[in-house]
């Protein structure tokens, strides 16, 4: 497990194994659950920092022939699988795909409609909370670049620090997507109460009844988009471990632009309510 | 809760924010895609000025009762307004687009003050709590 006090810049590196046809495919197919994402969680103590593993975002090797037809080729067996749970399920292509950005982008997208599929078909919510992690990543990282560059050109307004607009507009940015991605996929989270995007979550447990806003909830995570550092002890954090639908972990995502141990999920500590 | 407002744009299906906070949400989003609101990702491909303005003018629409006619049409207005002048300066090199940034800034502070006046008068949401929603 890598905590924040491991030495994951510098431990001890082994050289990485020449990888065939077959563990490059697979590295396109990593079925996520959260234990992939996060290395070590099941074990991990409440309250520890687990990082997200290194290679959860991006497809490895270079980007090349092979790598766009093992990219299609993972996504037609993704389609098979979704096919599989749901026969009359219908994918509308997506925009010219060409290009190995093209294939990745299919094969993000395919990905996240199994996930939808697998919560619709079976209940099963793990590999959506994967994609999830997965996709708010991908789009806070984009938006880390966007806004600074817009900040620099004096295009954002900046009322109280450069870093609060920062986090502001990539919290707006993270939130407005994923309610648009939730739809693309046919997630309608007022009929379906484990899945939310910057909705109230309740704390019943005191006299009075107060609530707290994770930027997203699925199932029992509770997303938080930050540029801060936090931790089990943060207000915010503890606040969400207390809602009445329990989190079994926060997942907080930062930046990777920030390095370090940007995204990591902090298990729940068992307090009594 | 809000009911979900899904409406049909061409062949895609585009979510339309339900509430003051959404729109907030919807109009900084915008604001990082200024002048041509395109996402080169590619996870949005269909995104573009028409579909963006059109999500945002059809929340006005669902929370005009809340607003109150003045402000409704001043929203409006505004919008219009401001895709015309990205549409303008899609390159961002005739100084339109600043000029949109400005009145996309105009439409943020009457939500915000929508929301304010709400608070202020303890008017609920819908899940009847005082948010500003």
């Amino acid at each position: 497990m890598r905590t924040a006090s491991s030495t994951r810049n510098f431990g001890p590196t082994r050289p990485t194994p020449p990888m065939g046809r077959g563990s490059n495919i697979r590295a396109f197919e990593k079925p996520m659950t959260l234990e992939q994402v996060f290395p070590g969680l099941r074990d991990a103590p409440g309250g520890a920092i687990v990082a997200v593993a290194d290679d959860f975002f991006d497809f490895t090797g270079p980007a090349n022939e092979t790598q766009m037809a093992l990219a299609a080729l993972a996504s037609q067996r993704i389609k098979e699988q979704i096919k599989q749970l749901d026969p009359k399920w219908h994918y509308d292509e997506l925009g010219p795909n060409q290009t190995v950005e093209g294939q990745y982008n299919k094969l993000n997208d395919l990905r996240f409609h199994l996930a939808a599929t697998r919560l619709r078909v079976k209940g099963d919510i793990e590999l959506l909370q994967a994609e999830t992690i997965r996709f708010i990543q991908r789009r806070t990282d984009a938006a880390y670049i966007q806004g600074r560059a817009l900040l620099r050109a004096g295009k954002l307004k900046v009322r109280l620090s450069e870093q609060e607009a920062l986090g502001n507009f990539i919290d707006r940015e993270v939130r407005k997507d994923l309610r648009d991605r939730f739809i693309s996929v046919g997630i309608d989270w007022s009929t379906n109460r484990s899945i939310r995007v910057n909705g109230r979550e309740y704390d019943s447990s005191g006299t009075d009844r107060t609530y707290r806003r994770p930027d997203a909830r699925v199932g029992r995570l509770a997303f938080d988009v930050t540029l801060t550092r936090k931790t089990a002890i943060t207000p915010q954090v503890r606040g969400f471990f207390g809602a009445d639908f329990q989190p079994l972990r926060v997942i907080i995502i930062r930046p990777s632009q920030l390095g370090g141990i940007y995204t990591y999920a902090i298990p729940r500590t068992e307090t009594k309510r | 809760m809000t009911k979900l407002t899904v409406r049909q744009y061409g062949n895609i299906k585009l979510y339309i924010p339900g509430t003051f906070s959404e729109i907030y949400d919807q109009i900084g989003s915008m604001m990082l895609h200024a002048p041509q609101f395109t996402d080169p990702s590619g996870y949005f491909h269909y995104r573009n000025i028409d579909t963006e303005f059109f999500q945002l003018t059809e929340s006005f629409g669902i929370v005009r009762k809340k607003l109150g006619e003045e402000r409704y049409a001043a929203l409006m207005d505004l919008a219009v307004r401001a895709k015309a002048l990205f549409a303008a300066d899609p390159d961002d090199t005739n100084g339109k687009t600043d000029e949109g940034y400005k009145l996309l800034y105009e439409i943020e502070d009457l939500i915000q003050e929508a929301r304010r006046k709400r608070v202020e008068s303890k008017q609920t949401d819908d899940e009847g709590r005082v948010t500003g929603d």
